[in-house]
This record gives structure tokens, C-alpha cells and sequence, in this order.
């Protein structure tokens, strides 16, 4: 297939004036009238759609991790009372003895 | 001359693009005819083509902040024009339960010049309608507007080997119905 690089221009002229509509100064004013008659509502919408476009991307995002995190298996939380009174050799037990810690354990008794 | 141009135009686009509508009504001056001839070739029907194009420019002038200034204005504008056609076209369809049938007038044109030229500006017509509209629309841009190859595929949204394919179609197709009217003319 042999493309022609040029522009053929006798066809381009003999298309032009078969799809020219002439009157261009009427068809701008016309669209000048559009603008001011309306000039908010389509910025509204475009920046609507604007938003959505990087909205919904990053609402799917939060909706994965939040579901992601929702499905990590938990530990069932220990109580309090069982954390002071259950454990052994924890803190817990200098709290709830009634009898004063023996301090010969540190090896330092008068 | 041309970088002079390119000056004004990049003038207007700046004002244009901070609110000057009327700015935007000079850039709509220099591009309303590529415009409404690209809108009649993808359409056909003048009204709607003129409709086609007033939504694109509106489309253009609530996206001008898009716009990049370094890259060409008509590419860009012409981009947003025939998606406003094909909008249009679409939605047509949808509307339409029947095409509008195209009749040409009676072939009683006397032999002036005037009516020469409108027999060949209606057989021209025709030969459009019987091409698709990609056809239409690259062979448009090619021979009537002067956009390169590499343009009209951006504007269009076609690889740039395919242009090249549809206006060498279109091309044989229109110069047929030159053909023709020579051949009934000499």
C-alpha cells in the first residue's frame, strides 16, 4: 500500500468548502453566550469527577487493608485481674502479697 | 511568521487559562472552522455538528487548567472536539430509530460555475457519508486541516499506522467522486 505523504491539496480545498458552514464569528459568539450563561455547573462537575477519579482508587485501598486487618487472627485479651493476681514471678506479686518483699534476697541484709 | 503566531497563541492560551474568556473567544476564532468541519465530517449533519463542537469547546474551556502549555493548542482542542462528536454520535444513535435519509438535489444544476461547484461540494458529501467515520475524520484532519500522521492518531486514539491506512482509504474513495464530477463536467 503506497501512503502519500503529502497533502493532496485539491481534494483538501474541494472537502473544505464542501464541509465548511461559514459564519464562524456567529458560532463563537454563540458559545461565548454558553460560558457566561453557565459557567459553574460544568466546573462543578469536572472537578467532581476529578475527585472520583483518585477517590474511588483510594477507597478501595482503605477498604482492603481495613478488611486485611480485620481478618489478622487476635489474642483474646488478658483481664486485669487475672494480669495482678494469675501471674507468677511478675510485679503482679509485689502488689497483691500482703508481707513486705524480703530484702535479704539482694544479699545486702545489716 | 509561524513562531510569531505561536506567540499570540501562547498569549492567549496564558490569559485564557486565568479566566480571559475573552481570551478564549480568539483561540475559539482561529480553530471554530477545523472544528466544525471535523464535527460535519464525523456527523454529517451540519446542526449537530455545530452542537458537537460548541460542547467541545465548552468541555475545552472547563479543562483549559489541563492543558499543557508546552505541547500544541490544536492536537489538544481537536482531541476534545471529536470526542465531543463521537459523544454526540453516540447518544444520536441511541435516539434514533431511523436514519435520516441524505437526498441529493435534482442533477437539473445548470452548467454555471456556481452550480458546479455545489454539485461537486454534494457529491463530495456523499462519498463522506459512505465512508466510516475514522476514515472521515483522519482524511479531514490530513488534506483539510494539515495535522501531521502522528497527530491525528493522538487526536483520534489510533495507532499512527492505521491514519495512514484510513486516509490512503478514504483518499481513493473521494478522489473517485472527483473523478466523477470531471468526467460529467467536461
Amino acid at each position: 500500500m503506497n501512503h502519500e505523504e503529502e497533502r493532496d491539496r485539491e481534494l483538501g480545498t474541494a472537502l473544505r468548502r464542501a464541509l465548511d458552514p461559514g459564519q464562524d464569528r456567529v458560532f463563537v459568539a454563540r458559545v461565548l453566550a454558553r460560558i457566561d450563561s453557565a459557567p459553574v455547573a460544568p466546573l462543578f462537575w469536572d472537578l467532581l469527577a476529578s475527585w472520583a477519579r483518585r477517590g474511588i482508587p483510594a477507597a478501595i485501598m482503605i477498604a482492603a487493608l481495613t478488611a486485611f486487618l480485620l481478618a489478622l487472627p487476635r489474642q483474646p485479651a488478658a483481664n486485669l485481674e487475672d494480669t495482678l493476681t494469675g501471674g507468677t514471678g511478675s510485679g503482679a506479686s509485689l502488689i497483691t502479697n500482703p508481707a513486705p518483699p524480703d530484702a535479704g534476697a539482694l544479699g545486702n541484709t545489716p | 511568521m509561524r513562531k510569531q503566531i505561536d506567540k499570540v497563541e501562547a498569549d492567549l492560551v496564558r490569559r485564557a487559562m486565568s479566566g480571559d474568556r475573552e481570551a478564549f473567544g480568539q483561540i475559539m476564532e482561529r480553530y471554530a472552522g477545523s472544528a466544525r468541519r471535523l464535527c460535519r465530517a464525523i456527523l454529517r449533519d451540519p446542526e449537530d455538528a455545530d452542537d458537537a463542537a460548541q460542547d467541545g469547546f465548552l468541555s475545552a474551556w472547563v479543562k483549559l487548567g489541563q492543558y499543557d502549555p508546552r505541547r500544541p493548542l490544536g492536537p489538544w482542542l481537536m482531541r476534545i472536539v471529536a470526542n465531543a462528536a463521537k459523544d454526540r454520535r453516540r447518544r444520536r444513535e441511541v435516539r434514533r430509530t431511523d436514519e435520516l435519509s441524505d437526498s441529493l438535489p435534482s442533477s437539473g444544476a445548470g452548467p454555471d460555475r456556481e452550480a458546479d461547484r455545489r454539485l461537486l461540494e454534494e457529491q463530495l458529501q456523499d462519498a463522506l457519508a459512505e465512508l466510516p467515520e475514522r476514515y472521515r475524520a483522519a482524511v479531514v484532519l490530513f488534506d483539510v486541516e494539515g495535522y501531521s500522521h502522528a497527530e491525528i492518531a493522538k487526536i483520534i486514539g489510533v495507532p499512527e499506522g492505521t491514519v495512514r491506512s484510513d486516509v490512503f482509504h478514504a483518499r481513493r474513495m473521494l478522489r473517485q467522486a472527483m473523478e466523477d464530477w470531471k468526467e460529467n463536467w467536461k
